[in-house]
């Protein structure tokens, strides 16, 4: 550690000075949260750490707390810093381990040799066991005898010694041909029932098989493995799906200590804790989707942030999990029905209105405002995604509820079949996360072809990115990717004179309830911003102006208006409003934040870091 | 993809002895600094931390949620090193927390006398904070996690770590104020 200054710590003079005056909008109070939550969390938004300083630049006393708070964080990195084993501690401390067995007989209190304890190297070790040892020989080696004793007892007798818990189940083979495995070991010969210990593993040997796991004799739960799945038991209550896909059957009544879920870890990252139900574990691709067929379970995931590591799953309900963490929301199970399909039929306004009747109908043509620079379709050459121009525009599009590679194809259809779209759309077939989650809203208003697709994919947990020959290409969005700060700066500086000008603001002028979808379609008209509704926010909900003169009004604090009181969020990125709730669209801020910054705009009362308004942030930051 | 306290703790469990030195790896620098930060001295504090592993070695088929690994080795670091304090008042071989040298870091060349002191005070102010607090402004100096990895290792809301965060960060600013103020 050296004594420079801490990366999250950054002085007002470190700030990038407040381009012009009447810049400070934060009150004492606020920055001595903001400043606790900065020395804590380091986790302020660009945005709050940029309105920090500029209160602590005209605040004295704001900026000697600041410094006092830094100050310490300073002394107690420093004096961390020094602290460490000496570098050989990992290898004398493995060469001290006492020589237990793992995978053996690891459940085994018995087989702890206290002779181990002899073996340790450290200089008081050295000093002090030959005492101990001297002193309590006889009885150690009484107890030892006891136990060796006690412990082949109970082998013999089938007695229980362990908590009952902690000790494995048995695999009673119901159906189809089982192994049981062990690392470095020949594989078992197909058995009837088998009493398994840790580190074995349940394998099918192909088709599909069923086990029944029993403990006591008493039925804990029936498992159906695909081939290829591989199943081992840390103890009668956990267990960890290490490859392939399983369906479960947890027997409510089974044998079971209070608070002991029966849990599937799945990977090395997510469990499954059930009490009594019926899913099943999927392992597609390198993701699993984990559906409940009835009960419900708890979902896992370790690589989540700790706020959205649960996921809870009734009846008819799935989630799906990447190497990351979450990579969709709960959705209904996908049955197998036919997947509406948009070319060659063409698609029909009553995919948009079907659910949510009260959205306006979108028009059933899009026209461009560039021709693709690719030729007709068929005559692509592989040079096309250099030359395609990604940001041609294009209007609105019917696309909610469809998936997202149909999504693709419809746009495509609409751009001469081009090729660099197609090829996206067969990669989005080819992803799992894709093929789950359908699209939720609707292009409402032209905007960039490259925003459109940036969008689609987030929304369904996806990071859209294009490679140096100007090829797209999608993968699954890591946490990492899905947690990092906001930053601001991604508005054009024209957005707040749209919003201001009075001609745009009487369009508001309607006085009566519409529904929610309607109010932002003229607030967006008001605006002449570009608008992307969630359909799952704006919903049926209604909307009542309010009754504010409207000479006392303008467009962005109507918007505000909106949006605060639907308890929507709504984030600003590649020249588009995306009104969302905040759950989701905390997911999507940060998806292609490398690429293209975002802002958000407008908070919602319970979450005080989205609480920015579109009039509250100055315009400096929406400069490009 | 580094792996996961759960998948280290599974893997020693199926008979993988080098996982449990990857969790050795992993939580040796903060259970040795608890056991500083409870007084003892360097070399001390080493042989505690051994102990703690060789325990939780023995022990860990009882861990019952191997996601909380870390929560279950600091417990067993706050039993260990308080066994070896009592044993300490008994042999009246109490250590002196105000010896600058406790806290001579043996990678570096010359260290200041006042450096030694200053990491000496801030110790002994540590000291006086309550376990939870102190795992907790560990896990953030010492190994520069954020509040959600800290909670995220120990298995705690999110809001419990900060509060701890905040409860000790306050005391220690007070404690410090009050040595500058006395002008120590």
């Amino acid at each position: 550690m050296s004594n420079g200054k801490p990366d999250d710590i950054r002085l007002a003079s470190d700030a990038s000075p407040p381009q012009k005056s009447g810049m400070d909008v934060m009150s004492c109070e606020q920055a001595g949260r903001q400043i606790e939550r900065l020395v804590e969390d380091s986790e302020l938004k660009e945005i709050e750490r940029t309105l920090l300083f500029a209160h602590v630049r005209v605040c004295a006393p704001c900026k000697a707390e600041l410094q006092r708070r830094r100050t310490m964080e300073v002394r107690l990195k420093e004096a961390f810093s020094a602290i460490d084993t000496r570098s050989d501690f990992n290898a004398k401390l493995m060469a001290a381990l006492p020589d237990i067995e793992y995978g053996v007989l690891a459940n085994d209190d018995n087989n702890f040799d206290s002779k181990s304890t002899l073996r340790r190297v450290s200089a008081r070790a050295l000093h002090a066991a030959p005492r101990i040892f001297q002193r309590w020989r006889l009885p150690v080696a009484v107890a030892a005898m006891v136990c060796i004793g006690l412990m082949g007892l109970a082998l013999r007798s089938n007695l229980v010694t362990l908590r009952s818990s902690d000790k494995p189940p048995s695999v009673v083979r119901l159906s189809g041909r089982v192994l049981i495995t062990r690392r470095g070991a020949p594989p078992e010969a197909p058995f009837s029932e088998h009493m398994l210990i840790p580190g074995e593993v349940i394998e099918v040997d192909g088709g599909e098989a069923t086990v029944r796991l029993q403990f006591a004799e008493k039925l804990l739960a029936e498992v159906t493995l695909q081939s290829g799945a591989e199943l081992t038991a840390v103890n009668r209550h956990s267990y960890s799906l290490r490859a392939g896909s399983a369906h479960f059957e947890v027997n409510h009544d089974r044998p079971q200590e209070a608070d002991e879920d029966f849990e599937v870890h799945i990977g090395n990252d997510a469990v499954v804790r059930v009490k009594g139900t019926k899913f099943d574990i999927k392992n597609v691709g390198g993701n699993a989707i984990v559906s409940v067929e009835t009960g419900h379970v708890q979902v896992q995931s370790d690589k989540q942030a700790t706020s959205d590591k649960l996921v809870d799953l009734h009846d008819g309900e799935q989630v799906t999990l990447g190497p990351g963490g979450f990579v969709s929301a709960v959705v209904a199970v996908q049955k197998q029905v036919e997947v509406p399909r948009l070319n060659p039929r063409p698609h029909s306004p009553d995919v948009v209105a079907e659910k949510a009747p009260n959205i306006p109908v979108l028009p059933n043509v899009v026209e461009l405002s560039k021709t693709p620079a690719t030729g007709p379709a068929g005559a692509a050459t592989p040079d096309d995604a250099r030359e395609f121009d990604w940001n041609a525009s294009v209007a609105p599009l019917a696309t909610a509820d469809l998936p997202l590679a149909d999504g693709i194809t419809a746009l495509a259809g609409r751009m001469g079949d081009a090729r660099p779209l197609l090829d996206l759309a067969q990669q989005a077939r080819s992803l799992l996360v894709a093929a789950e989650n359908r699209l939720s809203f609707s292009i409402r208003h032209p905007m960039p072809l490259r925003a459109a697709l940036a969008w689609m994919a987030r929304d369904v947990g996806l990071r859209l990115e294009f490679d140096g020959k100007g090829r797209a290409q999608f993968r699954v969005a890591v946490p990492d990717e899905l947690s990092g700060t906001v930053e601001p700066g991604a508005l054009p500086d024209n957005i707040q004179k749209l919003l201001e000008l009075p001609e745009r603001n009487a369009r508001f002028a309607s006085g009566r309830a519409l529904t929610l979808a309607a109010a932002l379609d003229v607030a967006s008209a008001a605006s002449g911003i570009t608008m992307i509704a969630d359909r799952e926010a704006v919903g049926d909900t209604l909307y009542s102006p309010d009754t504010e003169p409207l000479a006392q009004t303008t467009g962005a604090r109507r918007l505000d208006s909106i949006l605060a009181r639907a308890r929507l969020c709504a984030i600003w990125f590649d020249n588009a409003l995306y009104v969302s709730r905040a759950n989701k669209l905390e997911a999507m801020t940060t998806l292609e934040r490398s690429s293209k910054p975002v802002s958000v705009l407008i908070g919602i009362p319970e979450r005080p870091e989205w609480s920015r308004s579109l009039s509250a942030i100055p315009a400096e930051h929406w400069r490009r | 993809m580094a792996w996961t306290d759960a998948e280290l703790v599974r893997e020693t469990l199926s008979g993988d002895r080098d996982a449990f030195g990857k969790l050795v790896d992993r939580h040796r620098r903060t259970v040795f600094a608890l056991c500083l930060q409870r007084g003892f001295q360097p070399a001390e504090a080493e042989d505690l931390t051994q102990d703690v592993f060789i325990k939780a070695y023995k022990a860990l088929p009882k861990l019952q949620t191997a996601e909380h690994f870390g929560r279950w080795i600091y417990g067993i670091t706050a039993h260990v090193a308080a066994d070896a304090a009592r044993t300490r008042r008994r042999r009246s071989d109490d250590v002196n927390l105000d010896s600058a040298g406790a806290f001579e870091d043996p990678r570096e060349g010359y260290v200041s006398e006042g450096v030694l002191q200053e990491r000496a005070d801030v110790m002994r102010a540590l000291s006086e904070l309550p376990e939870e607090q102190r795992i907790v402004l560990t896990l953030r100096y010492l190994e520069g996690m954020s509040p959600k990895e800290i909670a995220e290792r120990l298995g705690e809301p999110r809001g419990t770590v900060r509060s701890r965060l905040h409860h000790a960060l306050a005391y220690l600013q007070s404690a410090f104020g009050t040595k500058a103020k006395s002008g120590t």
